[in-house]
């Protein structure tokens, strides 16, 4: 959240309350009724919380544009939504929506062997040990220098993992896609009636976004307090 | 102006919800002397089965408040077994019963995750009931209202049970002296079963009442048995009236604490029950001291 | 009693000895696991199987003991400040906890020191400013006592087996001093004690107290171990694990709490690779110990290896041992 923030706010939006309902919340309810005077609603809720909070969001009445991250609009939660999530616009480092022939295979195994439609935590993880396979593969099997492996593991570069291309910086951060999706019911397939549909996308995006690293790395941590809230 | 509205409404919908949990628990508390920890299971339980009748996949097509009250009957059927079968085998040991219950719900919330997945469960709110209602420049969700509309029908019927049937006295009865009960040839041990099915199709129908709000999910039991155990202390076990108010008490504090004392939110929430535990035993409306 | 001592003599030395015969990273720490559990373990014993109090909110006081220690480490002071403040602050909130919960016994004591326990996990779960929340707080170093590092799994286990040691003698001196035999005589007959002139109340504060201690000592152990402290470690689930070993293993026991406290952490940990249901398991466990064997495994065991030895010597086989609670 604290990078979104930082971003919106480096380009000229206004963040003009946060709210921490905790993890886990039944009822959204008590935070809800201190969302007004905005234009908009970030929401960075994860595991079964974005639907009851997408839910209640729309029985409170209220309208703003609701966006999230990768958690907050996860694939796997597409099932699960209900057509009050229409119009949730999110990022995220992996998409059901992806066409490639990795993506493809990716989610056809899934289908097979799980019955599962698959989220971000299902392929990123997929895809992290194809990195270690790659890793292994150019270590020649061998993992217990671990010096040798790390280094085979570091230069890792790979372009056919359901999330498209990645690669490692120089700090071992991820760089890869990132999709902009909006949810809708066009384009819906493998029997769901919702889906996420990329409507942009952001390639080699690494983990200092649109910052220089030097200056990046200058900002404090990232904390409930940090960035601090700006009034328009 | 709103806010203070719409959490006020809120407080009371979330209130008349608990009571539909925890009344059930107040009358088992009540007659068999124990706190039933498996009580948010049932809830949970209630939830997912009602899902399923209403997903339609068991090959018959039921509107929600159908699979409402067949979840609460499943639900009832399986508190009534496990009464009958578990508990009844440990009568006069109170501290064992507790600790099955315990079992019993890490057992439940296992079998909920095989037969049911991990994924959480979004429940359709009921047809009608999805619109508004506008009160100046408020918006309430017209299904939360509902649903306080509903736990006050639920406690007028178990009040009339209560006071005005057969049944009603015998659990009354049994409430206020087991023994003396027992003597006058009420059959206690039968009355436990049924007090204990009963509520626990109670907690079943507040499962499914409260999916469309709450989903269902994993973990849904251990959210809900704190707050079913906080208003059954305060208001005092064994009372219907206790449940209502203190659900209602509970209600509020949830909702309010959660917006303006976020940090000490779940202090202030279970704070009244200590306080009642050490100052007023028997709660603020229950008859007996625990 | 040469018998007695030479056992235990010969179970210290393959306590000891157990990393070098495991050699494994993964067990090693498993080990750790038991003991550190066992200590928590007993101390929730002290209440329940020798004060007749049944606690579920144990955790908490495990929570506040690991809480304070990762704060106080956070703040900047060494490992010998942050272990003695959060063995004091541990103390503290026992007292504290002991005092509200005391004034009740059964199941009102349960539902006590359940409100207890919920509270202040509520703290830890929602006070950000000191807990850091859901995130929890992760501490980075592990202490060097006498310049032995603790940071391997190996060096861990010893240190923890030290402290376990210690714990299980301070509780056999415990169990057999007068305290420990007032602490019994409440349970059984409080009213009885009191008549006797005996200060009912203080006989169990002082338990509590030595409960809380050992609780402590166990979240000291318990936050050195995973290097990170968050609201789940003090949860309702935790203080049911926690009372679910001293039942299972056997409550009023020295040995219950331990073996309770290695069927839970196998379970858990080594079981849970192979069966995906093993929450199931511990559950069904569970049940099925306190209605057939509500002594618990060690005292249970122990009867039925004496039953069958009488029967097998023709004898006649002694009444079965009375059920949870009370016992002679």
């Amino acid at each position: 959240m604290g990078g979104f923030q930082a971003s919106f706010q480096k380009d000229g939006g206004c963040v003009v309350n946060k709210l921490w309902p905790p993890l886990v919340t039944p009822d959204y309810t008590p935070y809800l009724a201190q969302i007004a005077g905005c234009d908009g609603v970030c929401q960075g809720f994860a595991g079964s919380n974005p639907i009851r909070f997408m839910k209640q969001y729309a029985s409170a009445g209220l309208k703003y544009q609701v966006i999230a991250g990768e958690a907050g609009a996860d694939d796997f939660l597409l099932k699960s939504f209900g057509d009050e999530a229409v119009g949730l616009v999110s990022a995220a480092p992996y998409t059901l929506d992806l066409e490639s022939d990795a993506n493809a295979r990716f989610v056809d195994g899934m289908l097979k062997n799980y019955d599962a439609i698959p989220g971000q935590y299902a392929a990123l993880l997929y895809s992290n040990c194809q990195v270690l396979d790659a890793g292994l593969k150019a270590a020649g099997g061998e993992a217990r220098d671990r010096d040798k492996f790390m280094a085979a593991l570091k230069s890792v570069s790979l372009t056919d993992t359901p999330r498209g291309p990645i690669k490692f910086d120089h700090l071992n951060n991820v760089i890869g896609t990132i999709y902009i999706r909006r949810l809708g019911k066009e384009g819906a397939k493998y029997g769901l009636k919702l889906w996420n549909k990329t409507i942009h996308t952001y390639e080699n995006v690494s983990q200092f976004w649109t910052w220089p690293e030097k200056d990046f790395l200058a900002h404090p941590v990232y904390s409930r307090d940090y960035p601090p809230l700006t009034r328009c | 102006m709103s806010f203070w509205l719409l959490l006020t409404v809120n407080s009371i919908t979330f209130g008349g919800l608990l009571f539909l949990l925890s009344a059930g628990f107040s009358l088992i508390f009540g007659l068999m002397r124990i706190p039933n920890l498996t009580h948010g299971s049932m809830f949970m339980v209630g939830a997912y089965l009602g899902s399923t009748f209403l997903s339609g996949e068991l090959g018959f097509i039921t509107n929600f408040w159908t699979a409402a009250i067949l979840s609460a009957i499943e639900v009832a059927v399986l508190g009534a077994l496990m009464e009958r079968f578990l508990l009844r085998r440990l009568a006069g040991q109170p501290l064992a019963q507790v600790l099955v219950t315990l079992g019993v719900s890490l057992m439940v919330a296992d079998l909920c995750l095989m037969g049911w997945g991990g994924d959480p469960i979004s429940v359709e709110t009921p047809s009608g009931l999805g619109g508004f209602l506008r009160v100046g420049p408020a918006v309430f969700p017209l299904y939360r209202v509902a649903i306080i509309g509903i736990a006050v029908v639920i406690a007028i019927a178990l009040w009339l049970t209560l006071e005005r049937t057969r049944l009603g006295a015998m659990i009354r009865a049994g409430v206020d002296d087991p023994q003396m009960a027992r003597v006058v040839g009420i059959r206690v041990s039968r009355l436990f079963t049924i007090v204990f099915g009963l509520g626990a199709g109670l907690a079943g129908f507040a499962g499914m009442i409260g999916a469309p709000i709450l989903s269902v999910y994993p973990g849904l039991d251990q959210d809900m048995l704190p707050l079913a155990l906080v208003v059954v202390i305060l208001g005092g076990t064994g009372s219907l009236l206790g449940s209502f108010v203190g659900s209602i008490v509970i209600g509020f504090i949830y909702n309010f604490g959660q917006a303006l004392l976020p940090e000490l939110a779940y202090f202030i929430l279970f704070l009244p029950m200590v306080i009642v535990l050490v100052v007023r035993p028997q709660g603020l409306f229950g008859g007996q001291v625990l | 009693m040469t018998l007695r001592c030479a056992a235990i003599i010969i179970a210290i030395l393959a306590l000891i000895a157990a990393p070098f015969a495991i050699g494994q990273d993964y067990y090693i720490n498993i080990a750790s696991q038991i003991l550190l559990y066992a200590v928590f373990a007993l101390g929730i014993d002290v209440l329940v199987g020798y004060g007749g109090l049944v606690s579920l909110g144990h955790a908490g006081l495990f929570g506040v003991a690991a809480y304070i220690l990762a704060n106080v480490l956070a703040a900047g002071y060494g490992h010998a400040v942050a272990i003695a403040a959060s063995l004091i602050g541990g103390l503290i909130a026992t007292a504290a906890f002991a005092a509200v919960a005391l004034r009740s016994t059964g199941i009102s004591f349960i539902m006590i020191t359940l409100a207890l326990g919920e509270i202040i996990w509520g703290l830890a779960y929602r006070w950000i400013s000191v807990t850091n929340g859901d995130n929890g707080i992760s501490v980075t170093t592990r202490p060097a006592p006498f310049g032995l590092s603790l940071a391997s799994p190996r060096g861990f286990y010893e240190a923890t087996l030290v402290i376990f040691l210690l714990a299980m003698a301070a509780m056999a001196i415990f169990v057999r001093s007068p305290l420990g035999a007032a602490l019994a005589g409440t349970r059984d007959q409080p009213r009885r004690m009191n008549a006797l002139g005996y200060h009912v109340w203080m006989i169990r504060f002082l338990a509590f107290l030595f409960s809380g201690l050992l609780s402590a000592v166990s979240g000291v152990l318990f936050v050195y171990y995973n290097q990170f402290i968050s609201p789940q470690a003090l949860a309702l689930p935790a203080s049911a694990a926690g009372l679910l070993m001293v039942i299972a293993g056997g409550a009023g026991t020295l040995l219950g709490p331990v073996v309770g406290s290695a069927l839970v952490v196998i379970v858990q940990n080594v079981v849970s690779a192979y069966i995906e249901r093993w929450n199931f398991m511990l559950g069904a466990i569970f049940v099925a110990i306190v209605i057939f064997m509500p002594e618990g495994l060690v005292p249970g065991v122990t009867r039925l290896v004496r039953a069958t030895w009488r029967t097998a010597s023709r004898r006649r086989p002694r009444a079965m041992a009375p059920s949870l609670g009370p016992k002679p």
